[in-house]
């Protein structure tokens, strides 16, 4: 039983660090910006931190959904979720109004409690599961790609507004008319 | 192994698709917010200037290109930045929206990804050329020295010092430009 909770527990951190950091990878600029307004930095080295933060939360992901390293993952996992909480806590301080665009989101909402929330929940999970006796038995075979769809499925349902809106119109019936017989 | 190394590669790909979504996102939010105030415009509704956040506010280049040299002896100047992959730029730098109603010295940046683009720009508006104007191929001098890399936008300098930076949809906008420029310059500095 405990073995299951263990795999579970490192999918659920997997996807969520694959989404924080896929999105943080290709897309920097909002957390650059919102570095910017935080401590002042320069776009270009935003940019560099972004990235930076992105490779260690794949690479976290990568060894928790693998199978590999897994304390190794979770020290990681738990380091990202504190500098998430921190930096949040700093950021809310200074009165920063600029989105972080964490996980890909891009509702435009300033970083708040919610990144608080999220940063205290990576961090909580991670010790989480250090601290749960035994260990995960599933092949990496079966969770590297469950990490995968599970995330691919999260971001489609997040964001089906925006892929069924070119599709919408052509889809939608005209508007009510008069009949013709 | 075969099995780790799909694995492996759906992981990837999941990666690459997930940072696609995360850049729609990023787009679709530009694209959003400039689409705003056209909607606006049409509406026949007051634009408005926006600051531009990243701008890197009291910024002074080191090296200012002779195009320039006006705006960086002058006590207050202008500078408009239109891209030539812009419609609002295109739409502006041809007239449509009103005249470029700034006080003297004004400069134009023409920012584009090719010199060749930036030639045709010229020539298809031809107002541009009533002023001083550079063209900044990658937008390397812009971003580099100020971090704007947004379109169309009016940079207020004061003794070659970026004082404050705006968006604007209409050249009718800039008039608003002094009473707007001066707080975004003290908050900032």
């Amino acid at each position: 039983m405990l073995a299951y909770a263990h795999d579970a527990g490192r999918v659920a951190l997997a996807v969520i660090l694959l989404l924080g950091g896929a999105a943080k990878l290709l897309s920097p600029r909002p957390l650059a910006t919102l570095l910017h307004q935080v401590y002042g930095w320069a776009r270009p080295a935003g940019v560099a931190a972004a990235r930076a933060v992105a490779a260690l939360e794949l690479t976290a992901a990568f060894l928790l959904a693998g199978g590999w390293l897994v304390a190794a993952g979770l020290t990681v996992t738990g380091l990202v979720g504190a500098g998430i909480a921190g930096f949040t806590v700093i950021a809310m301080r200074r009165g920063a109004t600029a989105p972080c665009g964490c996980f890909g989101e891009s509702s435009g909402r300033p970083i708040g409690v919610r990144n608080l929330l999220a940063g205290a929940a990576l961090l909580a999970g991670a010790v989480g599961l250090l601290v749960l006796p035994g260990a995960g038995t599933a092949e990496p075979a079966l969770l590297l790609p469950l990490t995968a769809l599970i995330a691919l499925v999260a971001v489609m349902v997040r964001d089906r507004a925006r892929l069924l809106a070119p599709f919408r119109r052509h889809f939608e019936g005209f508007p009510a008319g008069p009949e013709v017989s | 192994m075969v099995e780790i190394v799909l694995g492996i590669a759906v992981f990837v790909l999941a990666i690459a698709v997930v940072g696609l979504f995360a850049m729609m996102g990023e787009l679709s939010s530009q694209v959003a917010g400039a689409a705003q105030p056209a909607r606006l415009d049409q509406a026949a509704a007051p634009d408005h200037l926006h600051p531009v956040p990243e701008a890197r506010i009291g910024a002074a280049p080191a090296k200012w290109p002779a195009e320039l040299a006006a705006i960086r002896d002058a006590e207050r100047a202008h500078v408009l930045v239109f891209s030539t992959t812009c419609t609002t730029c295109a739409r502006i730098a041809s007239g449509e929206t009103g005249p470029l109603d700034l006080p003297s010295p004004m400069a134009i940046v023409v920012s584009t990804p090719r010199a060749a683009a930036a030639t045709a720009f010229l020539e298809s508006h031809p107002m541009i050329t009533n002023y001083p104007h550079l063209v900044d191929v990658g937008g390397s001098w812009l971003s580099s020295n100020f971090e704007i890399s947004i379109s169309p936008s009016v940079l207020v300098f004061g003794n070659g010092q970026l004082l404050s930076a705006h968006t604007f949809t209409a050249a009718s906008t800039l008039t608003q430009l002094p009473a707007a420029a001066e707080p975004a310059a003290k908050a900032t500095g």
